[in-house]
């Protein structure tokens, strides 16, 4: 291996735009995804995650930009010399041939003996645990094991990066959580690269080693899970990435003080310095939310809701907002109690007014 | 009580339908069946049993050459067939819609059109354009219904084919070629051996469109029975035909065995 | 994904039915308007001749005839794929296979021959009557009403008519008020199978008829035969307009609805 090869990005995309028609789909995507790294692509249908996928993998080809693949240009190459899979949403399994075969397909077309592949077969079935199905036909198969199977097609020749499309979407709750094990356990293991797309804001987080957000078209954050969460940039990510509170205040800038009002409260802030002073929509996860006996908003509770490991309180403040509290422990206000409502200044998230939430 | 005797009555009638369609269904082969075994050489009466329909099959020469005629001909337009019809299903999905309806309407209108129609204009093109009449005419002109069923039957398989699945072969390697050769076409295997075995059927059971367009030589068994028709079915050819439907039957058997053995017990 | 080369694929078919059934149809239209050569063929001469013919009293009857006979053929059907396609339905679904499969299995013989042993069973004083060929051509063209029909009934729930029964309907009123408009695509589907090639059917008014039963089939091959091409031309032009008319009606009407109905039987097997 040259040593460019081993130092270079598995996937570089520099700016990569796609419309079908007069509709944008992608709209200039810059991003490269280092060997060994988890990127998780987080967005909305419609929002060009699928589209994207499909440009790197070749199936689809774009209308600008360059597609490098371990530092070689390939944005001229065809899908099949491309050394990264797919696994499909639907699995895209053939038909007409069993489990082993499904998984030998990459290392037939490549024209690899029969011997050698079937040692690599054995091998990728063994990963996925499929090795005492392997001569099953897949129609027969269950949604997991089907998914296993396109796995271990994925995965049989080694890629350069998998690319996994909305993997556990199709999967039950309980067959969800198994398979993502696999696929983390898989992917340290394996020292594998992934450009995993998904519209699961938990599988994101849980998965990624760094996220990028897509909204129509357009990375509108890329960062680490914790960064995404807690300093998101805007109100879409924001909103796209945890449940959020939304309150309206103005913002003031004083030198270098900036400060929201609420009520008699002044609060001092942080945000971004570009950010102009004048009405402001604020933002407060849950759980950074307090009932406590004095704060800054007054309310009544609206509602309880037990989940186990946490309760959600809904609290309507007095000018009309309903807010969510997951404070743990738990308060024991009761319903329709009067409670005050207090945060911890840095827990503000602070944008202009105006910008989008996610859907 | 008169309830319960109503949907009885209801049944009953059903089970007879069916068993009068059966039956329908069954007596002009079974009169086949007895014709072969007639005394008679030529005559359209019964005159006595005797297995000489049999027994002197094999000296029946213009038989074997319309048999073998036959054969030919249904083999070349249904090969011919299935190869237009499934280029011609997988194709259209790369075409616009507005031209693909069109297109579609052309290649399925000689379903929708009575033999006579198409055996008539056949003819009339053939003489219009003065071309010889012989096999490549028949072969043409099978092919026109021939092409029309195979791309219908086809066309099924390829709607409900996944359009994930070349991208798949795409994705693991395969070149374009090898995608269809080696997914695509697997995949369509089993509508595309149904399409031949219709478009065979129908080419040799077919009397109108070769009668109409056959040239001197090309005589299939439909045209050889249809000049016995008049005088008396001999027996042998009941006999070949009894034959016929006895190793259709078994092929149809062996072939359901081993689909049945491939797919195994859910 | 479709590579958009993969376009090219389907012109050998569209090119070769383009030539050999558009042409065709163009080459009989023209003929229809020609001069007779008694020589078989046509004297390339502008004439009305044909359709003079084609519209006499003559004609009209024998087509009347043949729309007569193709819909009572198709009637006859119908009354007896219902109830065969209900007991069918019942059976658990292997069964329903063999039978259908041993139903439609007689179609492989030849035609002629079942032709010829239909001549043989009918009783003498029948043959050459209108009701004579329509029962022969009955039972030759069954299975193509009762397959469409029976997968409706496969697609139809089955616990309908249960409830039906459970909320006081006679089997009867079952039937005709769900079985019947729930199956009602693939007896359309069945129909159409039935009827077009009914009515261009040669072979069985031929023999069954025993030169005695006119219809259009008989009339265009004879009068091909007798060599007065423009004439038989003209014929044929008649019977596509008869049998294509009902079925451009139906599309305009119910574009949706006919459809699946009409690549139901053959796409589906």
């Amino acid at each position: 291996m040259k040593p460019d090869e081993s130092t270079a990005p598995a996937v570089e995309l520099r700016g990569v735009r796609k419309g079908f028609g007069a509709r944008t789909i992608l709209a200039g995507i810059d991003l490269s995804i280092a060997r060994g790294e988890v990127l998780v692509l987080v967005g909305p249908s419609g929002s060009g995650k699928s589209t994207l996928l499909k440009i790197v993998s070749g199936i689809e080809t774009p209308d600008a930009g360059e597609v490098w693949l371990s530092g070689r240009s390939c944005t001229q190459i065809p899908a099949y010399r491309r050394p990264v899979h797919t696994v499909f949403q639907n699995y895209a399994l053939f038909p007409h041939l069993d489990v082993a075969g499904n998984v030998a397909f990459p290392l037939a077309v490549a024209g690899i003996s029969r011997a050698r592949r079937e040692e690599l077969v054995a091998e990728a079935l063994a990963w996925v645990q499929m090795r005492q199905h392997a001569r099953r036909r897949v129609d027969l198969l269950s949604g997991g094991e089907r998914q296993r199977v396109a796995l271990a097609r994925a995965l049989v020749d080694r890629p350069e990066c998998v690319l996994l499309d909305e993997p556990l979407s199709a999967l039950d709750p309980q067959l969800r959580s198994a398979t993502f094990d696999l696929l983390v356990d898989l992917q340290t293991r394996l020292g594998l690269t992934y450009l995993y797309v998904t519209h699961d804001r938990d599988e994101a987080l849980r998965m990624g080693h760094r996220i990028g957000v897509l909204n129509r078209g357009r990375l509108e954050q890329l960062g680490t899970p914790q960064d995404l969460y807690h300093d998101p940039r805007t109100p879409f990510v924001a909103s796209l990435l945890g449940k959020m509170n939304w309150l309206s205040a103005e913002l003031t800038i004083d030198g270098n003080r900036r400060e929201v009002a609420f009520g008699e409260h002044r609060l001092s802030v942080e945000c971004r310095e570009s950010q102009a002073a004048g009405p402001a929509r604020i933002g407060i996860r849950p759980e950074d939310l307090r009932i406590a006996p004095a704060g800054r908003l007054r309310g009544r509770v609206a509602g309880r809701t037990f989940a186990g490991d946490t309760t959600t309180i809904r609290v309507a403040t007095d000018d009309g907002a309903c807010l969510l509290v997951d404070q743990r422990p738990a308060s024991a206000a009761s319903v329709g109690e009067a409670v005050w409502l207090d945060w911890a200044a840095a827990d503000m998230h602070v944008f202009p007014a105006g910008q989008e939430d996610a859907p | 009580m008169q309830h319960r005797f109503r949907q009885l009555a209801w049944h009953w009638l059903c089970g007879a339908a069916l068993v009068l369609v059966l039956a329908g269904m069954y007596l002009p082969v079974a009169m086949i069946f007895v014709y072969s075994f007639n005394a008679s050489r030529i005559g359209t009466v019964w005159t006595g049993f005797s297995l000489h329909g049999y027994t002197e099959l094999w000296d029946q020469a213009d038989l074997w050459r319309a048999l073998r005629a036959s054969c030919l001909i249904g083999c070349a337009a249904s090969t011919l067939s299935v190869v237009g019809g499934t280029l011609a299903a997988l194709g259209l999905r790369a075409w616009r819609p507005r031209t693909k309806l069109l297109a579609q309407g052309v290649l399925a209108l000689p379903l929708v059109m009575p033999d006579v129609i198409i055996a008539l204009s056949l003819a009339m093109f053939f003489s219009a354009l003065s071309v010889q009449q012989g096999w490549g005419t028949v072969v043409a002109a099978h092919c026109v219904f021939g092409i029309s069923y195979a791309f219908v039957v086809v066309l099924g398989a390829v709607e409900d084919l996944d359009r994930n699945l070349y991208a798949a072969a795409l994705d693991c390697g395969a070149s374009p070629w090898q995608a269809y050769g080696k997914v695509i076409v697997p995949i369509l295997m089993p509508s595309l051996v149904v399409a031949w075995l219709f478009v065979f059927a129908l080419s040799f059971d077919d009397f109108l469109i070769t009668f109409l367009t056959k040239g001197p030589g090309a005589d299939t068994l439909p045209i050889k029975i249809y000049s016995q028709m008049r005088f008396g079915i001999k027996p042998q050819t009941s006999a070949l035909f009894v034959l016929l439907f006895l190793a259709t039957l078994a092929g149809a058997v062996v072939a359901s065995r081993i689909v049945r053995r491939r797919e195994p017990a859910v | 994904m479709i590579s958009a080369s993969s376009r090219w694929l389907a012109l050998p078919a569209v090119l070769y039915l383009s030539v050999l059934f558009l042409g065709p149809t163009g080459v009989v239209l023209a003929y229809s308007f020609c001069e007779r050569d008694i020589y078989g063929g046509v004297e390339p001469r502008f004439s009305w001749e044909a359709w003079r013919m084609a519209t006499d009293r003559i004609t009209l009857s024998i087509l009347g005839r043949t729309v007569l006979l193709a819909a009572g053929v198709t009637a006859a059907n119908l009354l007896l794929a219902y109830p065969s396609a209900a007991a069918l339905a019942r059976l658990p679904r292997r069964q329903r296979s063999l039978w259908v499969l041993a139903i439609s299995f007689p179609m492989i013989t030849s035609l002629l021959l079942r032709t010829y042993g239909w001549m043989n069973v009918l009783p003498l004083s029948w043959r050459g009557t209108l009701p004579a060929v329509g029962l022969v051509l009955t039972f030759n063209y069954l299975p193509f009403m009762l397959l469409p029909l029976l997968k409706a009934y496969e697609r139809a729930d089955r616990t309908l008519v249960l409830a039906a029964l459970d909320l006081g309907a006679t089997p009867w009123q079952a039937f005709w008020r769900v079985t019947f408009p729930v199956t009602l695509w693939g007896a359309a589907s069945g129909a159409a199978l039935v009827f077009i090639p009914v009515s261009g059917e040669y072979l069985i008014p031929h023999f069954i008829g025993d030169g005695k039963v006119n219809v259009a089939g008989t009339l265009v091959l004879e009068w091909f035969q007798h060599r007065h091409w423009p004439y038989a031309a003209a014929c044929a032009v008649w019977l596509a307009a008869v049998v294509l008319a009902p079925i451009f009606a139906a599309l305009w009407w119910n574009a949706r609805d006919l459809a699946p109905a009409a690549a139901g039987p053959l796409s589906r097997r």
